[in-house]
């Protein structure tokens, strides 16, 4: 945009915040021009920080009206690019709202603005013993707005589900004004389930403004348990036994043996450090009965399955010594290499042994090495790539090396994210997993709440001219969509 | 067990094409559930099979036209069932009617509904495009999640050719609780229950009783015995009268279901206190399921202030059997939703030939 029209806007912005709040100096946006995936990088056009629904609806008329795009953010946490700035876009922050709105104890639902951190929700309703189950790794930062538009998952969604099985109600400000109320605190709603077409829509349908959520009663009873492994597959193995078997663990995660160093070295966790992989299985239940009983069936599993050894947390600090491990995976991997590219995708559980070997044969071809630290339970890996930007050529080989992957699980018959989202980042991938229908489709369906392509622009579904030019387009059936058109 | 989808598109492109429209049906068990008049019936019975089942990734993609009694069969040879229990209204009815009408069980609180389940659909659109949406894996993030609007849209967004769906390990052991009790104290009482954490899998009141079920391990429920005895309600896990009751309220073979009046099905917030003069006043037969949440009136009452009232409760009412002239089945919706329905109807089926007249909507458009 050239600098009248950018004159204008922040003009017109001026009028709706107060100053504190539009941010237009080089300076002020250098700290907005990237999202968690930091290796994609652009200035905004400007920032600005409403402080209430009024003044976001106010900029958003503006924006329609001077047809300018919009990129939302939460908290700027989200992996795949989603709110990575445009230099032609409006980058409106929804920091700022961030009040809890309505607890209700009796419903067990909470009311809150976008900009509360997913943490905060758990926190404001602890006193009554009630939490919010999804708990993405970044939830001490990350804003229900952006779980919302992500459809985060967690370490406990195996047993709670994702954000869309835990939102009851959405309201949603749309480019042209309207504010709509998607769902109802009633367990249905008449009509088309549209609150499940809104969660996940990557800020292309318009911008979350409250959020109702169900809480559930704490668990009384954890227990975790730790299992090694001299073998990954065989730890995958022990994944599908504990299923099979009929445990639903609380979390179930997999770490492999450069992520158990990296995590020794770091947090001091107390993991085999010669293991080839661990196995962390939290159970929890209404009774020390219920949960005992799991526990000695999962510790046999284990051992069935070839675990060299299992360990149980002995104590609540123990536990929290073992999940810190866990939880500081992803910064300890940030002390051993420069950078790292964190991958998301998803398979059937039962591929996880082919899937990981197959990533290090790439390792080996790329010549970067991997660290796997993920979601097992629910078939969710996170490779990490190791890479160091500083070395030409390196990043692009580590995004080559990335989609090779991504193609590994759709073969396996997964998908190319499971829960960071397609944003910017995985464009390309998206060609790979929906064919040229499906894809119009979307498009068409964003046309319906943005017409003017102004939310977001350009992110989470690719053009089909881009999908043709990859030459990459979905192959069904062993044939091509319309054979008979002309590629270009 | 056979693939039918050639046939279903062909047939499908030749109503199109004659702008003809189509009533979907499966195993036609569910005729009473509101409809479109159209005489050209697509059929998907024959469309049935499991095609793909491993225990371990608790997941099942299947044909649409499979009955729910061979699926239920299926998984409970692995002992695994469907989280939303579906009724089963005759052993005719298929997967495919139980996900585009969304019905759900007793337990529906506590173990989610079919949206919670559905994880993909292979679905053929009112263009003859055929679509795979979702996925067959418990988590993905890619692309809208067209899918999941398909439960509950009664065929009018496309018809469902596959399913992948979500299942639970089945149900260990179930226990059986009860009192009697007016409806006037029922609600307050179910509200009590619910604060216990307790493995609620339902949670109802009908013909002055409260009726309550858990769903655990053996040693779970006998950790619960104490509790449920000081909550005043008594053990009737060997009753076979009480079997009997959830058996016909899983199935919506209670008496009520039977009854002639209008059946209004309202869904309401948990904790929602009764309705002005209506679940408990003469001549109306009610059941409150779901804790509360769900309720069934069988009642002469007027759709406006069943409506009114269910909508200012935050909730939704909808003429679920024996309709009345004039009467609309699905609760109105907002006009601006009403928008986004149609466009969205558009999208999928842009002849409007798959089941149309749903949702408030006109049953000629206009050419424009
Ligand atoms: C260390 C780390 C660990 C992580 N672990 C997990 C994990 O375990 N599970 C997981 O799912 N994710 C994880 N993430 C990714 C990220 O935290 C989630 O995607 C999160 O939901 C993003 O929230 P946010 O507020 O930061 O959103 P942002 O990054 O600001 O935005 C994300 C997307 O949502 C849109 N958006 C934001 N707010 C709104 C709104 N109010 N209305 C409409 N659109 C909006 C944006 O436009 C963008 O497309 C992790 C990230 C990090 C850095």
């Amino acid at each position: 945009m050239n600098s009248e029209p950018r004159t204008a806007l922040c003009n017109a912005l001026s009028k709706i915040v107060a100053s504190e709040s539009l941010l237009t100096e080089p300076e002020e946006l250098t700290p907005y021009e990237c999202d968690g995936l930091t290796a994609l990088r652009e200035v905004p056009l400007a920032v600005v920080l409403p402080e209430n629904l009024d003044q976001l609806r106010a900029i958003v008329a503006l924006c329609n009206q001077m047809q300018v795009a919009v990129v939302t953010r939460g908290a700027g946490t989200g992996l795949s690019g989603g709110a990575r700035p445009s230099k032609d876009a409006l980058l409106i922050g929804l920091a700022k709202l961030n009040r809890i709105l309505k607890i209700n104890s009796d419903r067990k639902s909470i009311t809150v603005e976008p900009g509360v951190t997913n943490l905060a929700i758990s926190q404001a309703v602890s006193h009554l013993n009630l939490y919010y189950a999804p708990d993405p790794s970044s939830q001490i930062a990350c804003t229900i707005g952006g779980n919302v538009a992500e459809n985060a998952g967690g370490v406990h969604c195996i047993k709670y589900g994702l954000t869309v099985n835990n939102v009851l109600q959405v309201r949603m400000l749309t480019i042209d004004g309207e504010l709509l109320t998607f769902g109802s605190e009633s367990l249905d709603t008449t009509g088309y389930d549209l609150l499940s077409l809104v969660v996940g829509s990557e800020g292309l349908l318009g911008i979350v403004t409250e959020v109702t959520v169900r809480l559930l009663d704490r668990p009384p009873e954890v227990r975790l348990l730790l299992a090694a492994f001299d073998q990954i597959e065989v730890a995958g193995d022990a994944v599908g036994a504990i299923l099979t078997a009929g445990i639903t663990p609380a979390g179930l995660e997999m770490m492999d043996h450069r992520s158990i160093q990296a995590a020794e070295d770091f947090t001091h966790a107390g993991y085999p450090r010669e293991a080839a992989a661990i196995l962390l299985c939290e159970l929890d239940g209404r009774s020390p009965e219920s949960v005992a009983e799991q526990a000695i069936k999962s510790i046999e599993i284990l051992k069935q399955c070839g675990a060299t050894q299992v360990i149980e947390a002995k104590s609540e600090a123990h536990r929290n010594q073992l999940w810190a491990g866990r939880k500081g995976a992803f910064p300890a991997i940030g002390r051993i290499s420069p950078d790292y590219y964190v991958m998301d995708g998803t398979i059937p559980r039962r591929h996880l042994g082919t899937v990981l070997q197959q990533i290090d044969q790439l390792s080996n071809e790329f010549g970067l090495e991997v660290a796997n630290v993920f979601h097992a339970g629910d078939g969710n890996l996170h490779p990490l790539i190791l890479y160091d930007a500083n070395q030409p050529g390196e990043l692009q080989k580590a995004e080559q090396m990335g989609t090779e992957i991504l193609k590994h699980c759709i073969e396996a018959g997964g998908s190319i994210t499971g829960e960071h989202g397609v944003g910017l980042e995985k464009l390309d991938a998206m060609c790979s997993q929906f064919n040229e229908s499906e894809l119009s489709l979307f498009h068409q369906l964003k046309q319906v709440f943005d017409p003017h392509n102004l939310l977001n622009p350009g992110k989470a579904i690719p053009t089909l001219h881009r999908c043709a030019e990859l030459g990459a387009m979905h192959v069904h059936h062993g044939q091509l969509p319309h054979p008979e058109l002309e590629r270009f | 067990m056979a693939d039918q989808q050639v046939h279903l598109q062909k047939q499908l492109l030749d109503a199109c094409a004659e702008g003809s429209p189509l009533r979907i049906i499966g195993g036609n068990s569910r005729p009473f559930l509101p409809t479109c008049s159209a005489l050209a019936t697509l059929k998907l019975d024959q469309h049935s099979g499991i095609l793909e089942y491993q225990p371990e990734e608790r997941v099942i993609t299947l044909r649409s036209g499979t009955t729910l009694q061979e699926l239920n069969q299926h998984l409970q040879q692995h002992r695994q069932q469907l989280p939303f229990e579906p009724p089963q209204f005759s052993p005719h009815s298929t997967i495919g009617g139980a996900i585009a009408t969304a019905l759900t069980g007793p337990g529906r609180p506590w173990r989610g509904g079919v949206r919670d389940a559905l994880l993909g659909v292979k679905v053929l659109t009112g263009n003859g495009s055929i679509l795979q949406l979702g996925g067959s894996v418990v988590k993905n993030v890619a692309g809208y999640d067209l899918f999941r609007p398909m439960a509950g849209a009664y065929g009018s967004l496309g018809v469902l050719l596959e399913l992948s769906i979500k299942t639970v390990p089945m149900d260990e052991l179930q226990s059986y609780w009860s009192t009697t009790l007016e409806i006037e104290e029922s609600l307050q009482r179910m509200q009590q229950i619910n604060l216990n954490n307790l493995p609620l899998t339902g949670m109802s009141w009908a013909d002055g009783a409260l009726h309550v079920r858990l769903s655990a391990s053996r040693e779970e429920l006998m950790a619960c015995h104490q509790k449920m005895e000081s909550l005043n309600l008594s053990d009737q896990t060997s009753s076979s009268t009480e079997h009997t009751f959830w058996a016909q309220l899983h199935h919506q073979q209670h008496p009520l279901f039977k009854r002639t009046d209008p059946l209004w099905r309202v869904s309401l917030p948990p904790a929602s206190p009764l309705l002005d003069d209506l679940e408990h006043s003469k001549g109306t037969a009610t059941i409150l399921d779901w804790g509360g949440a769900q309720r069934w009136l069988s009642t002469t009452a007027r759709a406006e202030q069943l409506r009114s009232q269910a909508e200012s409760a935050g909730g939704h009412a909808m003429l679920y059997r024996n309709p009345l002239a004039g009467v609309e089945r699905f609760h109105p919706l907002s006009t601006p939703l009403q928008l986004i329905h149609q466009q969205l109807r558009r999208l999928m089926d842009p002849c409007s030939i798959l089941n149309p007249g749903l949702f408030s909507e006109p049953l000629y458009q206009d050419e424009a």
